[in-house]
């Protein structure tokens, strides 16, 4: 079967996976979207007929299989409190989700590759361990914790940053990225530790190869070394790492996103769980399944890309490469 | 002597009581000890010994490539064109590296990185050392690679190494390592790792090469037929010390260190009757952990007398002065 072919069952069956157990889930929940619409005085009745409107009484099976094939034409289905096309809801919410994840991770790896590329060179030196045990204790504070404290810190004592609240890139990216930094900033502090743990100890491996040996021969610097000859074949787990923490975070930082009063993908998400708006749900968790496949699918090509072996071994796209 | 006859005769390099240390779980330990040996330009010492007797921990030293647990003694001098290689800084010595010494890896499997084309990786010092442009550079690594008969060369550059056999790899190796016209060719085993075929094949043009260019060569090898042919002069090395220095001529017929004869007796010969037991040494060489007192190599010599387990037997020559040998109770005669 051809690669992609390979790809196209494999993000089938994510997909199937995760969209049946979320519906099947939400049903077990008690209470359902008509209670909400209802509201609290609403008689038994009233509800009933909400149900009945929205086809809420039907049967679980046939409510998904109707869900599928509205997902097969390109209809993701409205949302049964706002009436909002779930499309809708996720796209406005997604340049939120994006931005952050892509300011979390930049801050993530300007912190993690010197430090990794540096402890992994010099490792047990005193500026080694001093990162060593300082990355830990940052890593095992909670991210809430680390939220307030920068809220704290930046908002509150310096007043530097605002402390929520979201300002789109349209309207004024000054204001926007200025909105952006603490929520990214308490995300990236937890997760780039992992990131330089992992390239460190590749980096240490890496740096005991005989063509690392070859090259300082050839009397190059180290800088020369370290970037060019020792960083590309030491990023193997760092990518992987990156990718899990991307896919993470495009289902959205749920709880940064509440401190922060961000409108991202978390909120909506977990908003939809709490009204047992399942439409919505399923939305989402389909959008996120679909963007884990995809990035894993973009961690798969950057290994061909750090290593010409893979490309040309035969292995193809899904050969893990080699790693020590 | 006259001044100009002196400059002809200066060595090389000289090396003066080389020694090793290792640090080894707190300890510290001398895995090479007492080396000095001249050579001059155009000349080629090789190097034999079993493994890990020191040969490429000496080599390594010299271009300070040692790992970071070993370090070269204090009172050790190595003079390279006039420099002592054991007291240049990094940045100094990395100006010799390459353009001064070059050194060439026993295992050409692993000592080219598997992430960068071969093409780049022989520009790289040439850009480096010798400033040359990108373009230049490229040319001059495609005219590198046709010398080292790498057919296809204007192809081969931009191949990755793990599209080449070993044989192909070692030539591309030895390409980066005559990339800058060095004046001193350290090849550490450079056969060992390759098919038999190949490695007559990689000797001649390392022999080539250094007669075209009158480089100075250091073979390291624990192939005492490859030393004989190959070589000018032969240095055995035991335990870390070098124990006979001896023209590549006259190693099989007139050595005089009894370890060099049981060396040369444990080689495979082709006329004695077959299924004749091999000559193995007796014995293990002595591990770098504990002290020496004497001849290291006297608890496996049958020549060993009291004095041999006393005292270290110094360097000293016959009257020649050509051949240097380190034994309390030489070999008289010469060998049958």
């Amino acid at each position: 079967m051809s690669a992609l072919g390979k790809r196209a069952l494999h993000l089938f069956l994510v997909v199937f996976a995760a969209s049946s157990v979320t519906f099947l889930m939400v049903d077990l929940l008690p209470g359902d979207a008509a209670y909400q619409i209802a509201g609290d005085t609403a008689t038994l009745e009233d509800v009933q007929a909400i149900r009945e409107e929205l086809g809420l009484n039907r049967s679980l099976v046939l409510r998904y299989m109707n869900w599928l094939a509205d997902v097969a034409r390109g209809d993701l289905g409205v949302s049964y409190l706002t009436r909002e096309p779930v499309r809708e809801a996720i796209m406005a919410r997604l340049p939120v989700t994006i931005e952050l994840m892509i300011a979390a991770q930049l801050i993530a790896l300007v912190l993690s590759v010197p430090a990794g590329i540096y402890s992994g060179y010099r490792p047990r030196s005193c500026i080694d361990r001093i990162l060593g045990s300082t990355s830990f204790a940052v890593m095992s504070i909670p991210v809430f914790v680390m939220a307030l404290v920068l809220i704290y810190l930046f908002a509150l004592k310096l007043g530097w940053l605002p402390a929520t609240g979201y300002v789109p890139l349209s309207a004024d990216p000054v204001a926007n990225i200025r909105s952006m930094l603490l929520p990214a900033l308490s995300i990236a502090l937890v997760e780039w530790v992992p990131l330089m743990r992992v390239l460190r100890s590749d980096m240490i491996d890496t740096l005991h190869e005989d063509y690392i040996l070859m090259a300082r021969s050839k009397g190059l610097p180290t800088h020369t070394i370290l970037f060019r000859h020792a960083l590309r074949p030491s990023l193997f787990t760092l990518v992987t790492l990156f990718g899990i923490q991307v896919g993470h975070l495009i289902g959205g930082a749920l709880i940064v996103e509440t401190i922060f009063a961000l409108p991202g993908i978390g909120r909506l998400l977990i908003g939809a769980i709490f009204s047992r708006d399942i439409i919505v749900v399923q939305g989402c968790i389909l959008f996120i399944a679909v963007a884990y496949v995809a990035v894993n699918f973009l961690v798969d090509i950057s290994y061909t890309l750090l290593d010409p072996r893979i490309r040309r071994g035969g292995g193809g796209w899904l050969t893990a490469p080699h790693i020590r | 002597m006259t001044a100009s006859k002196d400059a002809v005769q200066a060595p090389l390099l000289r090396v003066e009581n080389l020694g090793v240390l290792l640090q080894n779980e707190g300890r510290v330990v001398r895995v090479v000890d007492a080396v000095s040996f001249r050579l001059k330009q155009g000349e080629t010492l090789g190097i034999v010994g079993e493994s890990g007797c020191g040969k490429t921990l000496l080599c390594r030293s010299l271009l300070g490539l040692l790992p970071g647990c070993a370090a070269v003694a204090p009172d050790a001098k190595a003079f390279f064109d006039g420099k002592d290689l054991f007291r240049l800084s990094e940045s100094s010595l990395n100006k010799v590296r390459a353009a001064g010494i070059a050194m060439i890896f026993q295992d050409p499997l692993s000592s080219l990185n598997p992430v960068m084309t071969i093409g780049r990786q022989i520009c790289e010092p040439l850009v480096h050392h010798l400033g040359m442009t990108a373009r230049k550079a490229r040319s001059r690594a495609v005219e590198l690679l046709h010398s080292v008969g790498v057919s296809g060369a204007e192809q081969r550059v931009d191949h990755y190494p793990h599209q080449m056999s070993g044989g192909m790899r070692q030539r591309v190796a030895i390409a980066i390592a005559l990339s800058c016209g060095p004046k001193l060719l350290i090849a550490d085993e450079p056969t060992t790792a390759l098919d038999v075929t190949v490695q007559a094949a990689i000797l001649d043009l390392l022999m080539r090469v250094q007669a075209g260019s009158k480089t100075g060569m250091i073979l390291v090898t624990h192939d005492l037929r490859v030393a004989a042919t190959r070589t000018h002069e032969v240095a055995v090395m035991y335990a870390g010390r070098i124990v006979e220095r001896i023209s590549a001529g006259a190693l099989f017929t007139h050595m005089r260190v009894p370890y060099t004869r049981a060396l040369v007796d444990a080689i495979p010969k082709m006329d004695r009757p077959p299924h004749a037991p091999l000559h193995a040494i007796e014995g293990r060489p002595p591990g770098p952990a504990g002290a020496i007192y004497g001849c290291a190599f006297a608890p496996r010599c049958d020549r060993a007398i009291e004095k041999c387990r006393a005292r270290t037997p110094p360097m000293r020559s016959d009257r020649s002065g050509r051949h240097w040998y380190a034994c309390w109770n030489p070999i008289q005669e010469p060998a049958p």
